[in-house]
């Protein structure tokens, strides 16, 4: 058996009070292969949260099945969960119990007790790096160590495939990478299966075997990040930061038909959360550009930074021509970056919106 | 099973972190114990007993039995001279006793009221004719209704038991049986039979009075005040499960319960569990604090423990049915406060439920609260035993399960 889960025609609809529904997942296949990290990428509402529930037994599925491990969720469900480790989205924690006492208390729900059951508890503490605040109740926590416990809890019994939903949310650079090196040290060291979920490119870039890229309640892409970007051509982008500028949509027209190699452009205003307090007016400071764990650092005061995106063949080519528009036309360019195909740039193709909108 | 128990162990250590649970579980419970205990008559031991005076101009048999139906009704009252005893209780005088001298001590409130059995009362019982029995008293409001209601009660026990022998005597008649020939005989015999079911309950409860609360031993408010107060604690205990379930449900832990391989009704049962146990818990400080106040209730132990564990299951099935209904937590919390503080005093809680106007009577078999009482206060107060609470527990049990119903359809997990 090559394939660990293998969903099929999976739909989730919901009925809203005023008679509306929601189709929260429309028709999902999925083959998730033994010991590789499978990312499902997709932005907020795409129905990643809703996959996993019904891949894990928490909520049925309107339509279709899902086999873990050969099992099927809906017909076999002990069977099928006993194979599963979750992380939920949530902390999904006792707030008022210690972590120690939250991992023994669901340890035993896993059927372990006695000596074996101290023994993973402080196998899985040394894991996720908490032995020393054990005894503390969760809710003195830190958002990383509660999201490190949340992870530890999801490991105790060892399962051959784990779910990760979006475990970096809300976190610390620090903690984000810590919880990054933990996943992939589950697929090397310990031989896990893991179905990993985020909205950020980043890390599905760095961490996963295969993506699929999730959008509406569909799987619009999936395979190998190679096979993906192959999808968009050889079309680099190349990303403009201009500061709180706004630019015209002649001045876009005109990157568009006067360049050579670009075909499209495009044009956002990105939130910027100050992650330091500015010393003084006008001082730089460090931000996050919309939480996205991107730091940049801008003038203090400045709410939003305008980018420009441009799509083009070649485009450290047509970098000066851009360049020289932009400047002729009044626009002060503060930092410019060329990336090379990546995920981001096949949702964009894909969906003709960018990840994080 | 097992992993039910884990379940129910955890939510009990979770409840216990509460900092506030011991305010809640034992401090504030004691107190009211206490105070509510004291208003509803507590600590009284020189209860003031109620002296009638008595003209039986009949001397009959059943001029007899209304006065030993009487002292059995009221065992507080005293009725003058008969039940006179060498301390003088009846306060008698040398004079002998006469109705201008009774009336006399009614005003001066030596005695509370005088009875007057008229001469033929048993003769004219029998032949189904109306016949009077006099009443004169001056006494307050209450004390005089209480002392009525006796009368009143024991009168009816008498003329109905007659009643019922007349219709019987007439019956036989018609049938024509032939060697007894007088429907005199006939009706007294049938009386004694009728006077002796009588006396078997369940209708002997309906001539229970309130004004017996103070009557017999070692009775007094916290007979009333430690199952009251510690049902009232149960509901608040118990019912804050409802929140619980929703935080359960809002921090997710519920949902990671779910997917666990474990099956639904482990984790329902283990929930439901944890919060009877606490239900169980509450009731044993109540009725640890209540032996502490002298209030005996070993000898019932079984009805009571029959009576504690209906009503927690009860709660615990409400708290249940209130989790499907609201949707946050903070609903819940104040819905079932609200619902503690109404049923609370309506399901007679705080103060007996004779004591109250019919319709609240009624109102008070509407809530769970009414029939857990109504069972206390026949077991701790009026002296019944297992058969007077085989109906509230049954009304508890039948609610309990419809409630359960309910909820487990409308439940959601996630
Ligand atoms: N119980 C529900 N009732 C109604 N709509 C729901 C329910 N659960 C989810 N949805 C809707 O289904 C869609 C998919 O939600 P889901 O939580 O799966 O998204 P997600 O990809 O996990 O998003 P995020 O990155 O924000 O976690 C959303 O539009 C959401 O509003
Ligand atoms: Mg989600």
């Amino acid at each position: 058996m090559r394939y660990i889960v293998e969903a099929r025609g999976l739909v989730k609809t919901y009925k809203r009070k005023d008679g509306t529904t929601v189709h929260a997942v429309r028709g999902v296949d999925l083959d998730i292969e033994k010991g590789e990290i499978f990312s499902l990428l997709g932005p907020n509402g795409a129905g990643k949260t809703t996959t996993i529930s019904m891949i894990s037994g928490l909520i049925t599925p309107t339509h279709g099945d899902a086999k873990i491990g050969g099992y099927s969720i809906t017909k076999a469900p002990i069977e099928a969960k006993s194979i599963i480790g979750i992380v939920p989205q949530e902390i999904a924690l006792y707030p008022d119990l210690s972590a120690r006492q939250n991992l023994e208390f669901f340890g035993k729900l896993y059927g372990m007790s006695g000596k074996a059951l101290a023994h993973r508890v402080d196998e899985v503490l040394e894991f996720i790096d908490l032995k020393e605040r054990q005894r503390d109740r969760i809710d003195t926590f830190s958002g990383g160590m509660k999201r490190r416990v949340n992870i530890g809890v999801g490991l105790l019994h060892k399962p051959q495939l784990v779910y990760m939903d979006e475990p970096t949310v809300g976190i610390d650079p620090q903690s984000r990478r810590r919880i990054l090196d933990t996943v992939l040290r589950l697929r090397d060291e310990q031989r896990m299966t893991v179905l990993y979920t985020t909205h950020l490119m980043e890390e599905a870039q760095e961490l996963s075997d295969r993506v699929g890229i999730i959008d509406h309640g569909k799987i619009i892409a999936l395979g190998t990040q190679g096979e993906l970007t192959q999808q968009v051509g050889e079309e680099d982008r190349l990303i403009f930061s201009i500061g709180e500028h706004v630019v015209s949509q002649d001045i876009l027209k005109r990157l568009k038909s006067e360049v050579a190699g670009v075909t499209d452009v495009k044009y956002e205003k990105v939130d910027l959360i100050a992650i330091e307090e500015p010393k003084g007016e006008g001082d730089m400071v460090v931000v996050d550009k919309r939480g996205t764990g991107t730091l940049t650092a801008v003038r203090s005061g400045q709410t939003y930074e305008g980018v420009i995106t441009v799509l083009a063949k070649r485009g450290r080519k047509a970098l000066p021509h851009i360049i020289n528009l932009l400047d002729g036309a009044g626009v002060e360019i503060q930092s410019v970056e060329v990336r090379e195909p990546d995920l981001e740039a096949v949702f964009l193709k894909l969906t003709g919106r960018a990840l994080r909108d | 099973m097992n992993k039910l128990l884990t379940i129910a162990q955890n939510d009990l250590r979770v409840a216990f972190k509460e900092k506030s649970i011991w305010i809640n579980l034992v401090f504030l419970p004691t107190v009211l114990i206490i105070i509510v205990g004291l208003a509803n008559g507590a600590g009284g031991s020189n209860i003031p007993r109620t002296t009638v005076d008595v003209y039986d101009h009949d001397q009959s048999s059943l001029s007899t039995q209304l006065l030993d139906s009487l002292r059995e009704l009221n065992p507080n009252l005293i009725l003058c001279p008969m039940d006179n005893d060498p301390d003088n209780r009846c306060k008698l005088t040398d004079k002998s006793l006469d109705i201008d001298t009774s009336q006399k001590r009614v005003e001066e409130n030596i005695i509370s009221a005088i009875i007057e059995i008229p001469h033929g009362f048993e003769e004219m019982l029998f032949r189904g004719e109306p016949t009077k029995l006099i009443y004169r008293s001056d006494e307050d409001i209450t004390q005089q209704s209480v002392l009525f209601q006796t009368v009143q009660a024991a009168t009816s026990r008498i003329s109905g038991a007659s009643v019922a022998g007349r219709v019987s005597a007439y019956a036989l008649s018609q049938a024509d049986i032939p060697n007894i020939n007088t429907n005199e005989t006939l009706a007294s015999i049938f009386y004694q039979t009728a006077n002796t079911l009588w006396q078997n309950p369940p209708a002997r409860v309906n001539y229970r009075l309130a004004g017996s609360i103070e009557a017999g031993g070692g009775v007094s408010g916290f007979n009333q005040s430690v199952p009251g107060m510690g049902s009232m604690y149960v509901m608040f205990t118990v019912l804050a499960g409802a929140t619980a379930l929703i935080l359960e449900r809002k921090q997710w832990t519920l949902q990671r319960l779910v997917m666990m391989p474990i099956k639904r009704w482990q984790i329902l049962g283990g929930k439901l569990t944890a919060r009877f146990i606490l239900g169980m818990i509450q009731y044993a400080v109540a009725f640890g604090v209540g032996t502490v106040l002298g209030v005996r209730f070993w000898n019932n132990i079984i009805g009571i423990l029959a009576l504690m564990i209906a009503f927690s299951l009860c709660m615990t099935v409400l708290a249940f049915l209130v989790a499907t209904v609201v949707k946050t937590d903070a609903q819940a919390a104040s819905i079932t406060l609200l619902l503690a503080l109404m049923i609370a005093p309506l399901g007679g809680a705080w103060w007996p439920l004779e004591i109250v106007p019919d319709f609240m009577k009624v109102a008070a078999f509407a809530t769970p609260m009414g029939w857990a009482m109504h069972g206390y206060n026949q077991l701790m107060i009026y002296g019944g035993d297992l058969t007077d609470i085989v109906l509230p527990v049954l009304v508890l049990l039948v609610a309990s399960a419809v409630m359960f119903g309910i909820a487990v359809i409308r439940f959601k997990y996630e």
